[in-house]
C-alpha cells in the first residue's frame, strides 16, 4: 500500500518538472493566475466608485462601501452653499463634484454604466469628455475610455474586466460538470464493455425501476419546484437540482441492493450482463449526432428567465460526450492491456483496477479534450452572447461586446479587444491543457 | 491467398457487430427525432399565435392585422396540433389525462400545477365548473345601462378577474384574487358568488395531495402529433364509410367528435376538460355540410340525418414517407426547404473537412516525429491560435478586410451567387467559376479552426504509437524512420483521428450557425437557427433529425475503420 | 519526409486555386437593372395570402389597385378606375367605373367580373389570409356589377364606415379567366360568403387557390403590373422583369412608369453585409434603414459619390404599455393610478433616446397619431423630462421611500410593496435594447427598479395579448391612411385578448372610437379623431416615446431619385438609367 503511495508522490513530482519544463505551457499557467486575479478584484479595478474620496470635509471609501451594500449613501454638508447634500452612491457622479481628494480605481467606470457624454462608439484616440463642477471638459488620462465606449456610452475596458469573470467561471463550471460525467461515462463503458458487468436479472430490473421512481420523484414532479427555486436565486435553484440529483442515485442504489439482497431463483436469478457500453454510447451517440451549438441555442431559447449558471449547465450537459467517448476508445484499448490483465489475475476489485491503476493511465487524452473543452465552452457562450441568446443583457461579456462591433465596424475597438481577450483567455487553456498532457502521460514514466 | 484468409477473419470479427449496429440505427434515429420533437415542441410561445400575427419591419406589428381566438383554433386544427404530444404521457394520479384538449398554453400549465397542488383533479374541475356562473350572473345582476362609468370600470376589472382565475396556478395566489373579487364586488354594491367560494373551500379543505406521489402513465393511442409526424396516417382507418350515428336529443357523434343541432344550425362542440362545458368549435347550417379535421386528414361527411357518409381529403405521409410535413413559416414543404440548404452546407463541409486533413494530418505526424524540436514547438502554437481565434471574430475581420473597398474588395460580402449574372443552365464549370469567390471568406472561417484540434490528436496518437514496443523493435530491426512512420505508426495513430470524422458533421452544422448567417448562407445552421427563433417546429425536426441521421451513420462508418485499422479491438464479442 | 512535400504543394495549389477563381468581377453598372435591398424576402408573392411590409412593395410592381395612396400627397389617387368610388343614395353604396385600356396579359380587358371575383376572393373564409380578412369582412357587405355597363361596379357596406370609401386601396384585383376559367366559383355570393356552403370541389379548388404553387411558382403568380416575377428564392432574392408592350406603356402617372429592365430584391438580413454591399455598389436602392448605420457610410467620399441618400419620417412609433389593469397574483397594481402614469412619462428620457440611439434622426410620438398624418392633434405638447415632477406626482399617488433603501414603496391592501417591475422587451431589436437600459437607469435615479425581460418576438406578443406584463416596449406601424383605432384601444379588445395590451378604455372612450368610425363627414370625424388623441395623451396608457426616422439610399446613376416617407419610399419603377451610364462599360 505505501508502496503504492510513495509511487503516487514520485509522480506527481516528475509531472510537475515535466510542466515547468514546457515553457508556454508555464507561461500560460501564469497569465490564467493573472486572469483570476483580475476577475476576483474587478470591483476594484473597474468601478464607477472611486477607491477613496473627500468631499466637503467627510472621507469616504465608495468602492468598498457600496461592494456589499448597493444603496449605500452618506450625508454632507456643502462647503460653498452650506446645504446639507445627501450623497446616494449608486447615483453620485463623482467625477462632477468638487472634491477635496480623490482616488480613482484604474478604470473609473462600471461596466453598465453610461457616459452620456461620451456616447455613439468614442475610440481610444478621439477627444473625450467629461462634465467637472466647472462645466464640460477635456477628460484627463485617468477619467479617458482607453479602449473606447460602445454606442451609449459603456466603457469597452471596464466591460473587458467584468467580462474576465463570467468567462472563466463559464469555462470551468461548464468543464467541471462535463468532466464529471464524460469520465464517470466513458470509464464504465470503456471498462465493462457490454460483458464485464454481470447481475441477476432481478437485481437489473430492481436498477430500472430505482432509476424511473428516482427520475419520477426527484425531477418530475419537482419540475415546478425546481424551476420556480432558479428563478428565486442561482444558488437555491442549483440546491433543488442537486436534491433531485440525489433522489434518483439514492432510488438508483437503494433498489440495486434490494435486487443484491433477495435471493433469486430461475428466471431471476439468472445472471445476465448489463450492456452498459451500449447504453452509454447510444446516449452519447443521441447528444452528439445532434448539432451541440442548436441544441444550446434551442434550450436557451425555452429557457423563460435568463441566466448564466443555467446555460453553463446546458453548455456543460451537452459536452461532456466528447471527453466520454475518449475515455471510452483509451479504456477500450486499456482493459485488453496487459497490467491491467494481470491486476485481475491478481484479483484485485474492479473500483480499485479503474482508479487506481486504469485510470491515471486512460486520462491522458482526456485532460486534451477537457482543456479543449473549457476552451469551446468559452466559444459556445461568446458565441450565444453574440447572437444575443441566453445571456441577461444588461451584463456585458466579451461575446455581447463583439456583437456590438459587428453591427457598427467602423468601431475597431468593440471588434479587436474583445476578440483578443477571448482569444488569449481560450489559447491559455488549449496551451495548458497541452502542456498537462505531456506531463501526465504516464509513459513518459522511466 | 493470405489476402483474402485476412478478408475473411475480419469479415468474422466486424461482421456480425456492423449487421448489430445498423439494427441499432434505426431505434438511434427515432430517439433523435423524439428529443429533437420533445424539445421543440417545448419552445416557449406559441408557434399559431406567431403565424396569425404579422411582424412588420424592425418589430413593429402591423395595425390592421387581427388574430382572434377562432382563427387561432382553426389554425391550430390544421396544424394538428390540437393533438395529445405522444402515444402515452407520464403524469401522476392527480393529473387529468385530457389536459392537451386545451388550445391555450399557459391555462393547460397552470391548470396542471394547481391539480398537482390539490392532489385531485375532481376537485380543481369543480373548482372550474363553478367559474362558468359568475360572470353571466354579473352580466345579468349588472347591466352596463345601470352603472356609471366608474361602477363599469369596477365591472370590467372584476370580470377580467373572474376569467384570469382560470390561470391561477396556486391556493395562495386564490386567496389574494378572491380576497380582491370579493372587495369589488362590494364596491359594486355587493352580491355573493357562493358556489365559486364553495368550491374554493372545498379544494383547500379535502384536497388530497398524496395522490401526486403516485406515477400514472395515460394511453392516447396513435393519433397524436408525434405519429402523425413520423408515420403519417399508417394504423389510422383510412376510409370511414357510414359513421357511427347516435341520434339521442338531436345529439350527433362520432368517436370523439360531437354535433348538435341548435335552432337550425349545426355546431360541433367539444366538452372542454376545465369547465366541463361545451366550446362550440365549427357552425354548419345542414348536417351534409359538417367537415371536421380528424387523424391528419380532411373528413367531409354527406348525407341525410340519418345516414352519414365520410370522405377523407387527403392524407399526410410522415417521415418515413419522406414527408417533413409543411413549414409553419411559409407552408412550403419542408423537404424541398431543407434539400437545398443540405447540399449548401454539404458542399461547404466537405470542402473544408478535405482541406483541413491535408493540412493536418502532415504536421501532426511531423510534430510527433521531432516531438519537443522546433517544429513541434512553433506549429502547436500557430496551430492554438489559430484554434483560439473565435470563428465569428475572424469571420468578421475577413469581411472588413476582404470584402471592403476601404482595403481589399476582392470577394463578395454575402450570399452564393449573385442573382444578376448568375444563369440557372450554365455548365457546371461555369458555376463553380461563378459560385467560387463567394465560397472562399467562408471556407477558410470554416476551416482554420480544426487544424489544431485535428493535427494535434494526430500527433498525440502517433506519439502513443512510437512508444509502444512493437514500433521499438521494428526501429531496432533498422527500418528505415519513414518506413516506420509510414507501415506501423500510421495506421495505428488513425484511431483518434477516425474517433473525431464522426463528429464532423454535427459541428459542422451546428458551427456554421453564426458564419452562415454572418456571411448569408443559406445552409442547414442559419436554416435550423432561424427555424427555432420562428417556432418553426417542422423546420427544426427536420434540421435535427436529418444532421442526426447522416451523423449516426458517420459512426457506423467510423467503428467499422476502427476495426480495420486497430486488430486488438474486439467489437463484436 | 517526401510525403510532407507532396502534401504542402496539394494544399497549397488548393489554395491558390480557389484564391484565383476568388478575384471578383467588379459589377456592371451600365445595365439597366435595378438591385433593391431587403431585409427578408417574403415568404410568399400570392396576391392575398398572409400580407407582409416586404411582400407589399414587391406587389407594387406586380400587382395594380382599384386606387392608391400618392406617397406624394398622401391623397388617394384612382389607378383602374376612373374616379374615386363615390357614394349614391344611401352612404353606403358607392360606385366606381373602370378604365377601358386596361388589358390582362393575355389581352382580355379587365371587367367589372374580375373586381368581383377579387373581393370574393378576399372575404372568402376558404381563402387562407386569416391575418387580415376581418379587415375587409368587417366592411364588405355586396359587390356587383352594372348590368348595361360591364366596367361599372357598384359596393354596399355593412354599416356606415368611414373605411368604406378606401376599401379598395389594399386589394390587388385578380383575372377571373385565369384563377377561375370554368367559372367554379362563380354561385358563391359575396353577402353573407361566411354561411356559404361550399361543395367539396370548390374546397379543392381553394385547395389549388392557397396552394403554395401559386405563392412560389414565379411563372404562376400574375398581375396587372407592369413586372413580371422570372425567378423566386426564398431568403435569397426575387427578380421582375419588365413585360413587354404592357397597357401602362406612354402612361405618365407615376405609377404607371416602367423605366427599369429588371428589378432584383436582394435578401441580406445582417446590416454589416449591407453596408458592404453599399460599399462595393452591390445595391441601388436601400429603404427604411436606421440613419445611424448610413450616417457612417457618409462619412466616405466614394459612397457620397455613388449614392443619393436621404432621411425621411416614418409611420411608426415607439411606446411603453403600462399594465392599467394587472392581473393581481402575478403583477401588483403599480400602473393603475394615472399620476403614476404620467409620472413614468416625465422620467422617461425620451429627448436624450432620441440623441443617443438615433443621433437625434426621430421625432418625439405624443399619441397615437403620427404628426405627419393630417388628423394628428397638434395642440398636444410633448411631456418634458423632470424627474422632480414625476417624484411629484409619485408621491401624490403614494409612493414613497418610507425605509430609506432608495426604493419607493407603498402600503397596497395590508401589504408593503415595493416600486419594482419587470420590463419586457423582444430579442433581436437593438433599439428596444437600448430603450430598456436606459429607462432602467433613469428609474433607478427615483427609486423605480426596471428587470429586464427580454423574450423573442412570438412569446412577447402572446403575453401582450395575455396581458401577462407591467411595462413592454413595443412598436406599432401604420400608414398616411386611415386606420380603426378600435383595435388597439377598445375596451373589448382588451377583455377578447385584442391587441388593447394595456386595458386602456371605459364607455367614454369606446363611444369616441365608435364616433370616429361611422362618421364619414369629416370634419365630425377629425373632431372626434382628436378629440380621442386627447383622452390617450391625459390617460398615458403607454407613454409614447418616438417616432425613428428611416434613410432611403439610391445609386446615382438613376434619374428621379426621390424617397417617399409613405411605403414604398422608393417607387423603383420610376428610377431611370442616365445616359453617361448607358455606353460605360466597367470592369
Amino acid at each position: 500500500m505505501s508502496k503504492i503511495e510513495n509511487k503516487e508522490f514520485t509522480f506527481k513530482i516528475y509531472a510537475w518538472e515535466q510542466f515547468k519544463a514546457n515553457k508556454p505551457g508555464l507561461w500560460s499557467f501564469y497569465t490564467l493566475v493573472f486572469l483570476v486575479f483580475i476577475a476576483l478584484f474587478s470591483p476594484f479595478i473597474a468601478n464607477q466608485q472611486p477607491l477613496y474620496v473627500e468631499y466637503g470635509g467627510k472621507s469616504f471609501y465608495p468602492a468598498f462601501q457600496t461592494l456589499f451594500d448597493e444603496s449605500y449613501s452618506d450625508t454632507i454638508v456643502n462647503p460653498e452653499t452650506g446645504l446639507k447634500e445627501e450623497l446616494i452612491f449608486t447615483h453620485t457622479d463623482w467625477r462632477r463634484l468638487k472634491k477635496e481628494s480623490v482616488i480613482w480605481t484604474l478604470i473609473p467606470y462600471s461596466p453598465e454604466q453610461f457616459d452620456k457624454y461620451n456616447t455613439d462608439f468614442v475610440g481610444p484616440n478621439d477627444d473625450q469628455e467629461y462634465r467637472s463642477h466647472e462645466g464640460m471638459k477635456e477628460s484627463p488620462w485617468i477619467l479617458r475610455h482607453h479602449l473606447g465606449t460602445d454606442g451609449l456610452g459603456r466603457d469597452v475596458a471596464s466591460g473587458l474586466i467584468h467580462g474576465t469573470k463570467i468567462s472563466l467561471s463559464v469555462g470551468i463550471l461548464s468543464m467541471g460538470i462535463a468532466a464529471i460525467l464524460g469520465v464517470f461515462f466513458g470509464a464504465m463503458a470503456g471498462y465493462y464493455g457490454d460483458t464485464k458487468f454481470e447481475v441477476t436479472r432481478l437485481r437489473k430490473y430492481m436498477i430500472f425501476i430505482g432509476l424511473f421512481l428516482g427520475f419520477f420523484y426527484g425531477f418530475f414532479i419537482r419540475s415546478g419546484d425546481i424551476g420556480e427555486s432558479f428563478s428565486d436565486g442561482i444558488l437555491d435553484g442549483f440546491l433543488s437540482f442537486v436534491l433531485g440529483l440525489i433522489f434518483l442515485f439514492g432510488f438508483t442504489f437503494f433498489f440495486s441492493l434490494i435486487g443484491k439482497v433477495i435471493p433469486a431463483k430461475g428466471f431471476l436469478g439468472r445472471s445476465t450482463p448489463m450492456k452498459i457500453d451500449s447504453y452509454v454510447s447510444r446516449t452519447i451517440e443521441v447528444l452528439n449526432s445532434l448539432p451541440t451549438l442548436l441544441l444550446i441555442i434551442t434550450v436557451a431559447a425555452i429557457m423563460e428567465e435568463r441566466s448564466l449558471v443555467m446555460l453553463m449547465v446546458i453548455i456543460g450537459a451537452t459536452s461532456w460526450t466528447g471527453i466520454a467517448r475518449f475515455t471510452r476508445a483509451e479504456f477500450l484499448k486499456l482493459r485488453e492491456l496487459e497490467f491491467v490483465q494481470a491486476a485481475k489475475v491478481l484479483g484485485y476489485s474492479d473500483r480499485r483496477i479503474i482508479f487506481k491503476h486504469a485510470l491515471p493511465n486512460g486520462l491522458a487524452p482526456v485532460f486534451v479534450s477537457v482543456a479543449f473543452g473549457v476552451a469551446s465552452a468559452i466559444l459556445a457562450e461568446s458565441s450565444l452572447s453574440f447572437l444575443g441568446i441566453g445571456v441577461p443583457e444588461d451584463i456585458v461579456t466579451w461575446g455581447s461586446l463583439l456583437s456590438l462591433g459587428k453591427e457598427e465596424f467602423d468601431a475597431w475597438w468593440l471588434v479587436i479587444f474583445p476578440g483578443a481577450a477571448i482569444f488569449i483567455t481560450i489559447t491559455v487553456y488549449n496551451l495548458i491543457g497541452d502542456a498537462l498532457r505531456d506531463a501526465l502521460d504516464p509513459k513518459h514514466k522511466k | 491467398m493470405i489476402e483474402l484468409e485476412k478478408i475473411v477473419r475480419f469479415v468474422k470479427r466486424v461482421g456480425p457487430y456492423v449487421f448489430k449496429r445498423l439494427l441499432i440505427f434505426i431505434p438511434t434515429l427515432i430517439i433523435i427525432s423524439l428529443l429533437s420533437f420533445l424539445i421543440s415542441t417545448n419552445a416557449p410561445g406559441d408557434p399559431v399565435a406567431k403565424i396569425v400575427t404579422a411582424m412588420g419591419q424592425d418589430g413593429t406589428a402591423s395595425q390592421n392585422s387581427d388574430a382572434n381566438e377562432r382563427t387561432k383554433q382553426l389554425v391550430r386544427k390544421k396544424l394538428g396540433l390540437d393533438k395529445p404530444i405522444f402515444y402515452f404521457s407520464l403524469g401522476t394520479a392527480a393529473d387529468c389525462d385530457t389536459l392537451y384538449r386545451l388550445p391555450d398554453k399557459n391555462i393547460r400549465e397552470s391548470a396542471e400545477k394547481l391539480t398537482r397542488e390539490v392532489g385531485d383533479w375532481d376537485l380543481v374541475s369543480e373548482f372550474y365548473n363553478s367559474l362558468k356562473t359568475p360572470v353571466k350572473q354579473i352580466e345579468i345582476s349588472f347591466p352596463d345601462s345601470v352603472l356609471n362609468q366608474s361602477q363599469l370600470n369596477f365591472k370590467s376589472q372584476l370580470i377580467f378577474y373572474l376569467n384570469s382565475l382560470k390561470e391561477v396556478a396556486s391556493v395562495k395566489e386564490l386567496d389574494i384574487k378572491t380576497k380582491s373579487i370579493k372587495e369589488l364586488c362590494d364596491s359594486l354594491g355587493g352580491f355573493e358568488l357562493v358556489q365559486m367560494e364553495e368550491a374554493i373551500n372545498t379544494l383547500k379543505t379535502n384536497g388530497n395531495s398524496w395522490k401526486k406521489y403516485i406515477p400514472s402513465l395515460n394511453w392516447y393511442g396513435i393519433d397524436n402529433q408525434y405519429h402523425l409526424w413520423l408515420l403519417g396516417d399508417i394504423g389510422l382507418d383510412k376510409n370511414i364509410d357510414t359513421l357511427s350515428v347516435t341520434m339521442n336529443n338531436q345529439v350527433l357523434s362520432f368517436d370523439e367528435f360531437n354535433f348538435v343541432k341548435r335552432d337550425n344550425l349545426w355546431y360541433r362542440f367539444n366538452t372542454n376538460p376545465i369547465t366541463n362545458d361545451t366550446i362550440f368549435e365549427e357552425s354548419f347550417h345542414s348536417l351534409s355540410q359538417i367537415e371536421f379535421y380528424n387523424n391528419g386528414r380532411w373528413i367531409e361527411v354527406e348525407g341525410s340525418d340519418s345516414e352519414l357518409t365520410a370522405y377523407i381529403d387527403r392524407g399526410r405521409k410522415g417521415v418515413v414517407r419522406g414527408d417533413f410535413g409543411l413549414s409553419f413559416e411559409d407552408g412550403m414543404y419542408v423537404r424541398d426547404k431543407i434539400w437545398n440548404s443540405i447540399s449548401v452546407s454539404f458542399w461547404l463541409i466537405l470542402c473544408s473537412v478535405i482541406l483541413s486533413y491535408l493540412v493536418s494530418v502532415p504536421v501532426g505526424i511531423l510534430a510527433a516525429s521531432k516531438k519537443g524540436g522546433r517544429f513541434d514547438r512553433w506549429s502547436s502554437v500557430v496551430l492554438y491560435s489559430l484554434y483560439s481565434l473565435p470563428s465569428f471574430f475572424v469571420a468578421t475581420i475577413l469581411l472588413y478586410t476582404f470584402a471592403n473597398p476601404d482595403f481589399f474588395a476582392w470577394f463578395p460580402e454575402s450570399g452564393i451567387y449573385d442573382p444578376e449574372t448568375f444563369d440557372e443552365n450554365w455548365s457546371a464549370w461555369e458555376k463553380i467559376k461563378h459560385q467560387a469567390p463567394f465560397f472562399v471568406l467562408p471556407l477558410i472561417a470554416y476551416t482554420y479552426s480544426s487544424f489544431a484540434f485535428l493535427s494535434r490528436i494526430m500527433r498525440a496518437g502517433v506519439i502513443d504509437v512510437i512508444e509502444k514496443d512493437y514500433v521499438r523493435t521494428a526501429r531496432a530491426k533498422g527500418l528505415s524512420e519513414k518506413r516506420v512512420l509510414l507501415k506501423h505508426v500510421l495506421r495505428n495513430s488513425a484511431i483518434p483521428i477516425i474517433t473525431v470524422f464522426a463528429n464532423i458533421f454535427p459541428a459542422a452544422v451546428g458551427g456554421s450557425v453564426i458564419l452562415e448567417s454572418i456571411f448569408d448562407i443559406p445552409g442547414m445552421g442559419k436554416v435550423g437557427y432561424e427555424a427555432i427563433l420562428n417556432l418553426d417546429y417542422p423546420m427544426i425536426l427536420a434540421v435535427f433529425t436529418i444532421s442526426g441521421g447522416l451523423t449516426v451513420f458517420g459512426y457506423i462508418v467510423a467503428d467499422i475503420l476502427y476495426a480495420v485499422v486497430d486488430p486488438r479491438i474486439s467489437l463484436s464479442k | 519526409m517526401q510525403s510532407r512535400k507532396n502534401y504542402i504543394k496539394i494544399t497549397s495549389i488548393l489554395i491558390l486555386f480557389f484564391t484565383l477563381l476568388g478575384c471578383v468581377k467588379k459589377r456592371d453598372l451600365s445595365q439597366n437593372t435595378v438591385v433593391f435591398h431587403m431585409a427578408t424576402i417574403p415568404e410568399s408573392l400570392h396576391p392575398f395570402n398572409k400580407s407582409s411590409g416586404p411582400k407589399n412593395i414587391i406587389l407594387h410592381y406586380t400587382q395594380k389597385y382599384i386606387h392608391q395612396t400618392d406617397v406624394r400627397t398622401f391623397k388617394d389617387i384612382p389607378m383602374l378606375s376612373k374616379a374615386l368610388p363615390d357614394t349614391i343614395g344611401d352612404i353606403k353604396t358607392y360606385w366606381f367605373e373602370l378604365k377601358e385600356n386596361i388589358k390582362w396579359d393575355d389581352g382580355t380587358p379587365l371587367m367589372g367580373g374580375d373586381v368581383v371575383f377579387s373581393v370574393k376572393m378576399i372575404i372568402s373564409p376558404l381563402t387562407n389570409n386569416p391575418g387580415h380578412r376581418s379587415i375587409y369582412a368587417g366592411v364588405f357587405d355586396d359587390v356587383w356589377v352594372d348590368e348595361n355597363n360591364p366596367r361599372k361596379v357598384y359596393y354596399r357596406a355593412k354599416s356606415i364606415d368611414y373605411r368604406a370609401k378606401g376599401i379598395f386601396s389594399g386589394i390587388p384585383i385578380l383575372q377571373k379567366s385565369y384563377w377561375d376559367k370554368d367559372g367554379k366559383v362563380d354561385n358563391v355570393p359575396v353577402k353573407e360568403i361566411e354561411k356559404f356552403k361550399f361543395s367539396a370541389e370548390q374546397k379543392r379548388w381553394f385547395e389549388t387557390f392557397n396552394g403554395h404553387e401559386y405563392s412560389y411558382n414565379p411563372s404562376k403568380i400574375v398581375g396587372l403590373g407592369a413586372y413580371q416575377v422570372s425567378e423566386y428564392e426564398i431568403g435569397s432574392h426575387v427578380t421582375l422583369v419588365k413585360k413587354q408592350n404592357h397597357w401602362t406603356e406612354g402612361d405618365t402617372c407615376i405609377y404607371n412608369l416602367a423605366y427599369p429592365d429588371k428589378i432584383i430584391f436582394k435578401g441580406i438580413a445582417d446590416v454589416t453585409a449591407v453596408k458592404l454591399a453599399l460599399m462595393n455598389q452591390k445595391l441601388d436602392g436601400v429603404y427604411k434603414y436606421g440613419p445611424r448605420t448610413i450616417n457612417k457610410l457618409k462619412k466616405k467620399d466614394y459612397f457620397n459619390e455613388n449614392y443619393y441618400t436621404v432621411n425621411k419620417d416614418m409611420f411608426v412609433y415607439y411606446y411603453l404599455g403600462l399594465n392599467m389593469k394587472p392581473d393581481l397574483n402575478k403583477y401588483k397594481p403599480l400602473f393603475v393610478d394615472q399620476k403614476v402614469r404620467r409620472a413614468l412619462a416625465h422620467a422617461v428620457p425620451v429627448e436624450e433616446m432620441i440623441e443617443v440611439i438615433f443621433k437625434g434622426d426621430a421625432s418625439r410620438q405624443v399619441s397615437n397619431t403620427s404628426p405627419f398624418n393630417y388628423r394628428y392633434n397638434d395642440s398636444l405638447k410633448p411631456i418634458k423630462y423632470d424627474l422632480d415632477k414625476a417624484k411629484k406626482l409619485l408621491a401624490e399617488a403614494g409612493w414613497k421611500d418610507t425605509d430609506g433603501d432608495h426604493i419607493l414603496d407603498k402600503v397596497i391592501n395590508g401589504e408593503k410593496v415595493k416600486f419594482e417591475f419587470k420590463f419586457s422587451y423582444m430579442t433581436g431589436s437593438t433599439a428596444s435594447r437600448d430603450v430598456f437600459l436606459m429607462t432602467q437607469e433613469s428609474l433607478k435615479k427615483i427609486g423605480i427598479i426596471a428587470v429586464g425581460n427580454p423574450m423573442e418576438f412570438g412569446v412577447f406578443y402572446n403575453n401582450a395579448q395575455k396581458h401577462d406584463f407591467e411595462v413592454m416596449s413595443g412598436a406599432w406601424g401604420s400608414g398616411s391612411g386611415y386606420s380603426d383605432p378600435g383595435q388597439l384601444w377598445s375596451v373589448e379588445n382588451w377583455e377578447k385578448n385584442g391587441y388593447n395590451f394595456t386595458g386602456f378604455g371605459d364607455v367614454l372612450s369606446d363611444s369616441l372610437i365608435n364616433e370616429i368610425n361611422i362618421n364619414i363627414d369629416e370634419e365630425k370625424h377629425l373632431a372626434a379623431h382628436r378629440a380621442f388623441q386627447k383622452r390617450l395623451y391625459d390617460d398615458q396608457p403607454y407613454v409614447f416615446l418616438f417616432s425613428p426616422k428611416k434613410t432611403i439610399v439610391i445609386h446615382k446613376r438613376f434619374e428621379n431619385t426621390i424617397g417617399y416617407m409613405e411605403d414604398p419610399s422608393i417607387l423603383i419603377n420610376t428610377l431611370k438609367l442616365k445616359e453617361e451610364f448607358k455606353n460605360k462599360k466597367t470592369n
